[in-house]
């Protein structure tokens, strides 16, 4: 291929007259079918819930109607919003942050060839295949102060003298959460990982060997460079996934104790579905938006720039 | 963006026509049924038995069954009546109801079913389907959350004889921690706001307090408040009631002679005999227990429980008592042969007065009967917001139980939320 | 990658992959036994690892609700339809995004993906009248649907900074010989793009696979029910929570799955070594 064609034409200037405008048209057809069911079922009902953060919306209005910021105003004085942020951030951060390093420490020894390998990666796999509110009871059950298998190891090894309730403590249910989401998220980062790995060009790695790298310089300097830009994507997919996470949470704390895991998903199923207060639960997604938009467009700025 | 034009109105617009057609399909003999316990393993193959025989009875009415789980029923409710879906009748828990009757708008039971109701159900059971007066819920199965006894644990212990009092109550807790230290005394719920609320409450009328006066100010700022919290508080500082445990839990400990006492609707035979693995056998064990009173001679304090029966009629139509609304209802709630059918099943105390005659021989079910005879409602839940005050409740007894702040505190936060969550609400 | 002639990097291999693989396994080890231990066996105090008395009950009563079957049906009819939706709409944006100029372009994307930010359940209450006056509630086509809105954002994304990577000369080649825009994306991108669109697919297969809110709200009838409201609804409602029994539903429920990845996974493996993707 050694026609004088630039690498990148998108990054040139427009093309003459006619063309660009046809490659404007072919473009836009392409995107065109995601474009109406994205409109559909993503944006419409996104702009709708913009708009009812500033309604009072309730199981006992007939009608919503205009409030302005009132709902942000009731959520600040309310004085639990801020209590919540908080949690969602460290919930957020540990749990992506301990996926994100046993998903890679996984990934590296899935990469290697040892017999059953196949087997291996099926299998790993079934984390995240099982319902979660089974995953979630699951957890809580190895947890749990009264017939737990955590305590029961702990207590025949001597350990322990009396059983805890692991649960019963905020730090106690937040490293518990974490712990069950970590569980479950870590097939989809390993298995992007490890794609990750095996796009690897082998001669790369003979390279550094033949420059006498060992293992760790290569996977610093070579695995490592290599994979960032999947690292990138999966840990804003990663923190946006557990932004999300609803199911584990609530099946295994339901919240509590008291707030401590009370994450915005938690708070706004809470006051959408229990307190009827629909206007509440938008402006709860919207503080919450308006947390996550800032730091996943620096994230994912690197990529864009591509465009 | 052809679709971020189409409001919300319009598309409700839409939905209305959609449901006027699904209304007349309703008069033309589709009876739209929603509930949860017809989809529950336990519960099913009765349910499912009491549906088809409805339908063999009724060639002519075409009934539709419609699930949710129980946990999301209250949701599907909502959006099934924002959109106009058809729901018939719909099967209700007690605690729903002040809030399900703005939204559903009830026909009132009285007008529906006429005198036959008076005559067929106990007045202190017609209770727990009355909002102001009106019978908008007929009840289907009526009880308490009372208190069980574990008769096995309390004979190990050396408590020959059921603590009546307060006092008694906390003796007994002590000597079977004593005689046992893998044994839950009291299993309180400590988890869930919504069992800690309701547990909570038992104890706050035991000392004589309330979370709403008459005027529906907030009147749980008060010494009887306090001395109920400071004695849970105290009970779990002695290891007398355990952390992380909600009524699931309860369940299981309770079938493993792991615990003394518990909460819990009259399922809780039900449930022992499933955990404990022996089934009726495990029946000896079980004693439906009064709770304890502060002085010897006040009523016994226990929550109202049930599962209604509701036919949302926001139109204001006529229900006559032969339509097929009706007919399902009665079906249901008021034969007999359907009532002792579904008790025997899944232990679901019947309503009527014949069927409960008939169970005058199960000592638990005339025990447990004669406890709920002084049962109340729910606090919390006469509020349009209830499920803001149960968990304002939960999350300040929690704090005291796990001792994050003294007893005293948690009421006075307790009060000072109860107030903002109510300030602008009116109660049912 | 790794290389193995020193025995210290033996050992850390061998003990981070006993580590993890005892953290990853041991939960479903303990589903396993469970599903197989009679009801009295399972919430003791000291529970045993293996099943004193085995039984195969719990898996006879699920299986013999007759149930299971179905929501199984319903749950890869609509995941799977979920995924393969979401990865041709994906597909056909991502290529746009990434070939292609014209005047709100960025705007379209940064849209994308900033709604994938709003949460799933707030989202809910606007969808659900929109089903409704579609016609698509209670249908397994409206669910399918619905599940695009957990993956369609994120997988255009996936695959754009997928394809953005691939050669410009690749597809001047095509275009030069005369191929049509779809020709050039459907003989030239796609098969070099095969693990990108796996993982899409799996993506978003994953995301409406182990949904319950919306399953839940969005389909009502018994014979449209997927896995977990199923099981929720039968097996852990307000009257009995029968753990052996919903430990032994999610193992046959999940079974399909794994091995349709153990399939996929080979093929997944082809495309990667077969693909010229070089990074």
């Amino acid at each position: 291929m050694s026609l004088a064609i630039a690498r990148q034409p998108a990054r040139q200037a427009p093309r003459p007259g006619g063309l660009a405008r046809a490659q404007a048209r072919t473009g836009l057809l392409l995107v065109l079918p995601a474009m109406v069911v994205f409109c559909a079922v993503i944006l419409f009902p996104f702009l709708d819930s913009l708009r009812r953060a500033f309604y009072e919306d309730t199981l006992m209005t007939t009608e919503p109607v205009f409030i302005g910021f009132g709902n942000f105003v009731q959520l600040w004085e309310d004085g639990t919003i801020l209590g919540t942020w908080i949690v969602t951030v460290v919930f957020v951060v540990l749990a992506t942050a301990a996926t994100f390093a046993l998903g890679l420490a996984w990934a590296i020894v899935l990469n290697e060839r040892f017999r059953g390998r196949t087997l291996v990666r099926a299998l790993s796999l079934l984390p995240w295949v099982l319902p979660s509110t089974v995953v979630a009871f699951l957890w809580a059950w190895l947890l749990n102060g009264q017939y737990g298998l955590l305590n029961a190891v702990l207590l025949t090894f001597g350990v322990l003298d009396e059983p805890v309730a692991w649960l019963a403590t905020s730090s106690g249910a937040m490293a518990g959460v974490v712990a069950a989401k970590t569980w479950l998220s870590i097939p989809l980062f390993s298995a992007f990982l490890l794609a990750g790995l095996q796009s690897l060009p082998r001669e790369q790695v003979e390279a550094a060997r033949i420059d006498g790298a060992g293992n760790w310089h290569v996977f610093r300097h070579v695995a490592w460079p290599h994979l960032r830009p999947t690292i990138a994507v999966l840990l804003v997919l990663g923190a946006l996934g557990n932004l999300q996470q609803f199911d584990v949470i609530y099946a295994m704390t339901g919240g509590g104790p008291v707030r401590a895991t009370t994450v915005m998903s938690v708070e706004v199923q809470r006051q959408a579905f229990q307190a009827w207060n629909l206007g509440l639960a938008a402006a709860v997604g919207v503080v919450w938006f308006l947390t996550i938009v800032g730091p996943a467009f620096l994230r994912l700025r690197g990529v864009m720039k591509e465009a | 963006m052809l679709d971020a034009k189409l409001g919300r109105r319009a598309l409700l617009g839409g939905a209305a026509a959609l449901a006027a057609s699904g209304t007349a399909r309703a008069q033309g003999g589709t009876l739209t049924y929603v509930g949860w316990s017809q989809d529950e393993a336990a519960s099913k193959p009765v349910l499912t038995q009491a549906f088809d025989g409805f339908r063999s009875a009724n060639p002519g009415i075409r009934l539709d069954v419609v699930g949710f789980p129980w946990a999301q029923m209250q949701q599907n409710l909502v959006l099934r009546q924002r959109s106009n879906q058809p729901q018939d009748v719909v099967q209700l828990a007690e605690r729903w109801l002040p809030q399900f009757a703005r939204v559903l708008r009830p026909a009132d039971m009285r007008e529906v079913l006429g005198a036959e109701i008076a005559q067929a159900i106990d007045p202190g059971l017609l209770r727990i389907g009355q909002v102001g007066g009106a019978q908008l819920g007929l009840p289907w199965t009526a009880a308490s959350i009372g208190m069980v006894a574990n008769r096995k644990v309390l004979a190990d212990a050396g408590v020959t004889e059921a603590p009546r009092t307060v006092d008694a109550f906390a003796d007994a807790l002590r000597r079977i921690k004593r005689s046992n230290a893998e044994v839950v005394p009291y299993a309180f719920a400590t988890k869930n706001n919504l069992t800690m609320s309701p547990d909570f409450q038992v104890w706050l009328w035991t000392f004589g307090g309330r979370l709403f006066d008459a005027e529906d100010k907030v009147a749980v700022e008060s010494d009887a408040a306090r001395a109920a919290l400071t004695f849970l508080v105290d009970l779990t500082k002695e290891g007398l009631i355990a952390r992380d445990v909600d009524r699931p839990d309860a369940r299981r400990l309770f079938g493993q002679n792991r615990t003394a006492f518990y909460h819990d609707a009259p399922l809780a035979r039900g449930f022992a005999r499933d955990n404990s693995g022996q089934g009726a056998a495990f029946d000896a064990n079980v004693a439906a227990f009064a709770t304890p009173v502060l002085r010897t001679g006040d009523a016994t304090r226990s929550l109202m429980w049930g599962h209604l029966l509701v036919l949302p009629n926001a139109r204001g139509a006529r229900i006559g008592a032969d339509s097929a609304a009706a007919k399902l209802v009665r079906h249901l709630a008021m034969d007999d042969e359907v009532q002792l059918r579904y008790f025997r099943a899944v232990g679901l105390f019947p309503v009527t007065r014949s069927a409960l005659a008939k169970l005058g021989d199960d000592a638990y079910v005339v025990e447990w009967a004669r406890n709920a005879g002084t049962a109340e409602m729910d606090e919390p839940s006469t509020w349009p917001n209830a499920a803001d005050i149960t968990n304002i409740v939960g999350e300040e007894v929690q704090a005291a139980l796990l001792q994050t702040k003294p007893p005293a505190q948690a009421i006075g936060d307790m009060a000072n939320r109860l107030r903002r969550a109510t300030a602008n609400q009116r109660r049912t | 990658m790794l290389d193995f002639a020193s025995r210290s990097a033996r050992w850390v291999f061998a003990a981070t992959f006993l580590v993890l693989a005892a953290f990853l396994g041991f939960p479903v080890f303990w589903m396993v036994s469970t599903a197989f231990k009679p009801t009295a066996e399972i919430f003791v105090r000291f529970p045993t690892l293996l099943p004193a008395a085995p039984t195969l009950d719990n898996f006879r009563g699920v299986l013999g609700q007759g149930d299971l079957p179905l929501w199984l049906t319903n749950s890869l009819l609509t995941a799977g339809g979920a995924a393969l939706l979401t990865t041709v709409l994906a597909t056909l944006a991502a290529h746009s995004f990434a070939r292609f100029r014209y005047r709100g372009r960025k705007p379209l994307m940064a849209l994308m993906i900033s709604a994938q930010m709003f949460p799933f359940a707030v989202l809910l209450i606007s969808l659900y009248p929109l089903l409704q006056a579609a016609g698509l509630l209670d249908t397994r086509l409206g669910l399918t649907i619905a599940y695009i809105v957990f993956a369609l954002p994120t997988g255009t994304y996936m695959l754009f900074s997928y394809f953005v990577r691939l050669p410009e000369e690749l597809m001047e080649a095509a275009r030069i010989d005369g191929a049509s825009e779809l020709g050039i994306l459907l003989r030239v991108v796609l098969p070099v793009s095969v693990p990108g669109l796996v993982t899409v697919g799996l993506y978003s297969f994953m995301w409406a696979w182990n949904d319950l809110l919306y399953a839940m709200t969005l389909v009502t009838s018994p014979e449209l029910r997927t896995v977990g409201p199923g099981l929720l609804m039968s097996q852990l409602g307000e009257m009995r929570q029968d753990w052996g029994a919903a430990m032994a539903a999610s193992l046959v429920a999940s079974l399909p799955v794994v091995i349709a990845f153990a399939l996929v996974q080979r093929w997944f493996v082809q495309g990667l070594t077969a693909g010229a993707v070089k990074g």
